[in-house]
């Protein structure tokens, strides 16, 4: 999967998730930030987009342990090839 | 001759709690208002004479401001009763089961309830999870609440501590009386989001903060680099496995500060810290003991018997101490290299960022969802929280949308937001044991 596959599908987990939610859904780009506010996306959230994602592209950028990222583009990264 | 508000305050100093002192200085800073140190006096003076007016007994509080316990629990300290430490407000019912008198609210007025234990000091009690769904209360003296905590020396300065737990937490208690009784100043939100968290971090920039490794991850994805803008010269992690990844992103954002992992539970209390910047801790503990406490490992579940241990449960909250006095963690451990590392929890409990989830609890609530037949509570495996809790559900509706919405609908409200499954999925069936029981290792994602 390359960088632009992974942010299409990063961008669906995430607009799903706020959907559900019943959340707005502001314009989601590569340097939108997960965790200021601006997604109304909780810390758990995130965990279960990273979870999902994992589901999806059966990766595991994380298997290793803890990466740091902050916006949709870093977390996008880590499941491209 | 003394004033009636006098009349409460103590006369010397005769626990490290009456430190508090009785000056302009803040003692916390709440919601970005600035309580000092003689208002938190003054609180707890006038609630103190308002309990003791009312014999000797059990009282709680539910609040999410800091300032408000605080006052609480000096109040109870010098009046001396038990106080409940509580993140929602007890039912009538509950008060009567658990003997609580009266219930303090945030204007320190005391709505009487119909408990009517008579208590025969101060102690503070806090709430863990039951198995059932209705919490354990752990019973804890002030001695064992104040083991591990000691009055910073002043020769480092005045410190700012942001408080990142709920202060009826036990995590949250030992912040707020680290920051009482060494009179540093307490930072303290209502809400305890990671986005208030990190806007407190960067208004109020403490020196030190204590979170779980769940709140630490998530600071660094909310914050990033402005993180390193505040000037923590000590962080804490506790509440949960602290793993050696987590450890070394914060070494790398914070290279001169001072990194511990605690171990400690809402049963045995804090029982030791581990400062050598590693996971897990030196096996040789488990001969020499630390910090007063002695360690083993039974059928690979950590046991301790600790000065800070809890005086035990409220009347039918269970049996938690072996026959020969070890208290049973629950905690699995596995010694390799010559370090006891940590890996989950033996029995069912989910832990989701440092919170305890017993799927019992919410499989009951599932049940109670026209259309759900059947249900599986677990949890996932998350890098950033430890674990999600996830459901599998077994239904014969057909709108599987509808039913999720439904489900998250009737959960919202009467479980707490880390319960409430995040991931709900639809099978035909629930795997069941040899033995009958429902399996509950985590499902294979």
């Amino acid at each position: 999967m390359n960088y632009d596959e992974a942010k299409a599908k990063l961008i669906e987990v995430i607009r799903n998730r706020l959907v559900d939610a019943g959340k707005d859904i502001p314009p989601l780009e590569d340097d939108t930030v997960l965790l200021d506010g601006s997604l109304s996306l909780d810390s758990l959230e995130i965990a279960v987009v990273v979870i999902t994602m994992g589901e999806i592209t059966h990766s595991d950028p994380f298997a290793s342990g803890f990466i740091g990222f902050q916006t949709i583009g870093e977390l996008a990264r880590l499941y491209a090839n | 001759m003394q004033t009636s508000t006098e009349a409460h305050r103590p006369k010397a100093t005769a626990s490290p709690l009456d430190t508090v002192g009785n000056t302009d200085a803040t003692a916390i800073c709440q919601d970005g208002v600035r309580v000092t140190r003689s208002q938190l006096r003054e609180w707890a003076s006038t609630l103190a004479q308002l309990l003791s007016s009312r014999g000797k007994g059990r009282v709680a509080i539910s609040s999410p401001r800091a300032d408000r316990v605080a006052a609480a629990i000096l109040a109870a300290h010098w009046a001396n009763y038990e106080i409940l430490l509580l993140r929602s407000n007890p039912s009538r019912d509950l008060c009567r089961a658990w003997g609580i008198s009266g219930l303090i609210d945030e204007n320190f007025r005391v709505e009487p309830m119909e408990g009517n234990y008579a208590s025969e000091g101060f102690q503070v009690l806090l709430t863990t999870s039951g198995t059932t769904g209705e919490p354990k209360i752990a019973r804890h003296t002030l001695t064992a609440l104040l083991g591990r905590v000691r009055p910073r020396p002043r020769r480092y300065g005045p410190a700012r501590w942001l408080l990142a737990f709920h202060p009826a937490s036990f995590a949250g208690l030992q912040v707020l009386l680290t920051a009482l009784t060494s009179r540093d100043e307490l930072i303290a939100v209502s809400e305890l989001s990671v986005i208030a968290l990190k806007h407190a971090a960067l208004d109020w920039l403490p020196t030190h903060l204590s979170a779980t490794p769940t709140f630490w991850r998530s600071f660094l994805v909310a914050a990033g680099d402005a993180l390193s803008k505040v000037p923590l010269s000590q962080l804490t992690l506790g509440g949960e496995v602290a793993d050696q990844r987590t450890i070394n992103h914060l070494r790398a954002a914070f290279p001169t500060s001072r990194i511990v992992h605690i171990y400690a539970t809402t049963e045995a209390g804090a029982v030791f810290s581990v400062k050598d910047g590693l996971a897990g801790f030196p096996v040789q503990w488990l001969k020499t003991g630390v910090e007063g406490a002695r360690l083993r490992i039974t059928d690979g579940i950590l046991e301790v018997q600790s000065p800070c241990a809890m005086t035990g449960y409220l009347a039918a909250g269970g049996k938690a101490f072996t026959d020969d006095g070890w208290l049973r963690t629950g905690d699995l451990v596995t010694i390799l290299d010559d370090r006891v590392h940590f890996l989950g929890r033996a029995d069912t409990v989910i832990s989701v960022g440092g919170a305890k989830v017993t799927p019992e609890e919410v499989e009951h609530m599932l049940l109670q969802v026209p259309g759900v037949l059947d249900s599986r509570v677990f949890g996932l495996p998350s890098v950033i929280t430890g674990s999600v809790v996830a459901t599998e559900i077994v239904t014969e509706v057909s709108d599987h949308d509808g039913l999720r919405r439904a489900i998250i609908a009737h959960l919202r409200g009467r479980l707490e937001a880390h319960k409430i499954p995040r991931i709900v999925r639809f099978v035909p069936s629930i795997p069941v044991s040899q033995s009958g029981k429902k399996r509950r290792c985590d499902a294979v994602a």
